[in-house]
């Protein structure tokens, strides 16, 4: 059963081939996954390298390695995040073989909240991992990226869990959301409207039949404003909804 | 209706096509600054002639002759281009090009960070001077700011000599530690549109690729089989 901070979550994602994949008759080497359990509630998304011949498995062996690495290290008490980290690699590793882990290389996005309510957001590469505060403040887990586009680690090329960025939190409180999306979207997102952005996913598409999100999200991806928008999209949500006695 | 659409960027990501061009006083012998002129001119219309590719080539034109260097072409879509043909005189203060360069690769209101790797194209006759037109390494220092730069430094370099003065010691100097390795292009007037075209085809190779940071630049010698 789940734990009251937990029964208040929700979530959902989308993800969706990009034109260029689509002409090239290539695969979504973008992957998502959400996931609930006795380790908690976790949203995780991935983008396979555009340059290596295993990407597409090297982005759902992402979300496989953190699946599988959340449940060891929520049952250790107070292991810290480095440890889910290292996890998250070993297990990596293990899943693409036999092929090498330098052609299987892809990014790593993912928040948990484990059943105390303490929230784990963790970025490896491209993409944007994003906090909306109830207040309607953002935080932004990686700054603005000092080079340019498509220059990235990710699992296959990080030689160290020092080159993630994480945030750890006592709660994800009422109110507040999680946006994890790939450089597909978050290269294109503009600047001072990504609060809007996460706020107009969980008030419009959250309240939706999943059917229909799921139809809704993918035609808003696929119909992206931005020109010459070719990059597989991905996102995914999580949020706190808050409930009726929560109310003060 | 989207609900989505007002959040995306209204404008594609670009790829900055930055040259760097000679208009010292002796780039009109042999007619080389015509050459150049023509050069420059075709390869910008090729440029624009890239439609609906993953990333918009953006140029901008950087001189360095008599009074120093000046951003002659702001940064700007290449189809937007109204090419206007340079002039020559004076001195070659190369220096104050690397400068220039890298001021403008590090600006984010000018580069934004969504772009795609930049790529740097230099071409010169002579020996890099001072502004007062004598013989000088004061290059060394700009250019090394420029390699050590964190965005600047992330640019794909060609750079082409043209006829005997040009200073080898210089162009080889701006295109070290690339990988894969590019080789100084030499020529005269008659072959500067040849460097020009593999210039385009490789940046337009770019823009077409499924990642455009990949730095892939064609074989030189197959340019004649390739056709754009």
């Amino acid at each position: 059963m789940l734990s009251r901070s937990q029964s208040c979550l929700e979530s959902f994602g989308a993800s969706v081939r990009g034109k260029l994949h689509i002409q090239e008759r290539r695969p979504n080497e973008d992957a998502w996954m959400k996931i609930s359990g006795t380790f908690g509630t976790a949203i995780i998304l991935s983008d396979g390298m555009g340059s290596k011949s295993n990407a597409r498995m090297g982005s759902q062996m992402a979300c496989q390695a953190v699946k599988a690495a959340l449940k060891p290290w929520s049952k250790s008490d107070r292991a810290p995040a480095a440890t889910l980290l290292r996890l998250v690699h070993l297990f990596w590793g293990l899943r693409i073989r036999p092929d090498r882990e330098e052609d299987s290389a892809a990014t790593c996005l993912f928040a948990v909240i484990v059943p105390s309510g303490e929230l784990t957001i963790a970025q490896l590469g491209d993409g944007i991992a994003a906090i909306r505060n109830a207040d309607g403040s953002i935080e932004i887990l990686q700054g603005e990226r000092q080079g340019f586009s498509n220059q990235t680690t990710g699992l296959g090329v990080a030689k160290s869990t020092r080159d993630w960025t994480v945030i750890t939190k006592p709660a994800l409180p009422p109110n507040a959301a999680v946006l994890l999306a790939t450089d597909g979207i978050a290269d294109d997102l503009v600047g001072d409207r990504v609060g809007d952005f996460i706020h107009t996913l969980v008030t419009e598409f959250g309240s939706m039949a999943p059917v229909d999100r799921r139809h809704a999200l993918h035609r808003e991806l696929r119909n992206w404003a931005t020109p010459n928008h070719l990059d597989d999209k991905t996102l995914a949500v999580l949020w706190h909804k808050q409930a009726d006695d929560e109310h003060k | 209706m989207s609900k989505l659409r007002d959040f995306s960027i209204a404008t594609a990501r670009m790829m900055p096509a930055i040259i760097l061009a000679d208009v010292s006083g002796s780039m009109t012998a042999y007619g080389k600054l015509a050459a150049l002129n023509r050069a420059i001119s075709e390869t910008i219309a090729n440029f624009a002639d890239e439609q609906d590719v993953r990333a918009e080539i953006h140029v901008a034109v950087i001189t360095f002759g008599g009074d120093g260097a000046n951003l002659i072409l702001p940064l700007q879509p290449a189809a937007q281009v109204q090419w206007t043909d340079l002039e020559a005189k004076g001195p070659t203060p190369i220096g104050a090009a690397f400068e220039l360069a890298t001021r403008l690769l590090e600006d984010k209101t000018i580069v934004p960070s969504r772009s795609y790797h930049p790529n740097l194209i230099l071409i010169s006759d002579g020996q890099p001077t001072d502004d007062r037109g004598h013989i000088s390494d004061n290059w060394k220092q700009p250019l090394q700011e420029l390699l050590n730069s964190e965005r600047a430094s992330k640019a794909l370099r060609f750079a082409m000599g043209v006829g005997p003065d040009a200073d080898e010691e210089t162009l080889k100097a701006f295109l070290v530690g690339q990988h894969p390795e590019i080789p100084v292009f030499r020529a005269d007037e008659t072959k500067i549109q040849k460097f020009f075209r593999w210039v385009t085809v490789t940046v337009t190779n770019r823009s077409r690729s499924i990642n455009p940071n990949d730095i892939t630049p064609i074989d030189f010698d197959d340019l004649d089989d390739l056709e754009f």
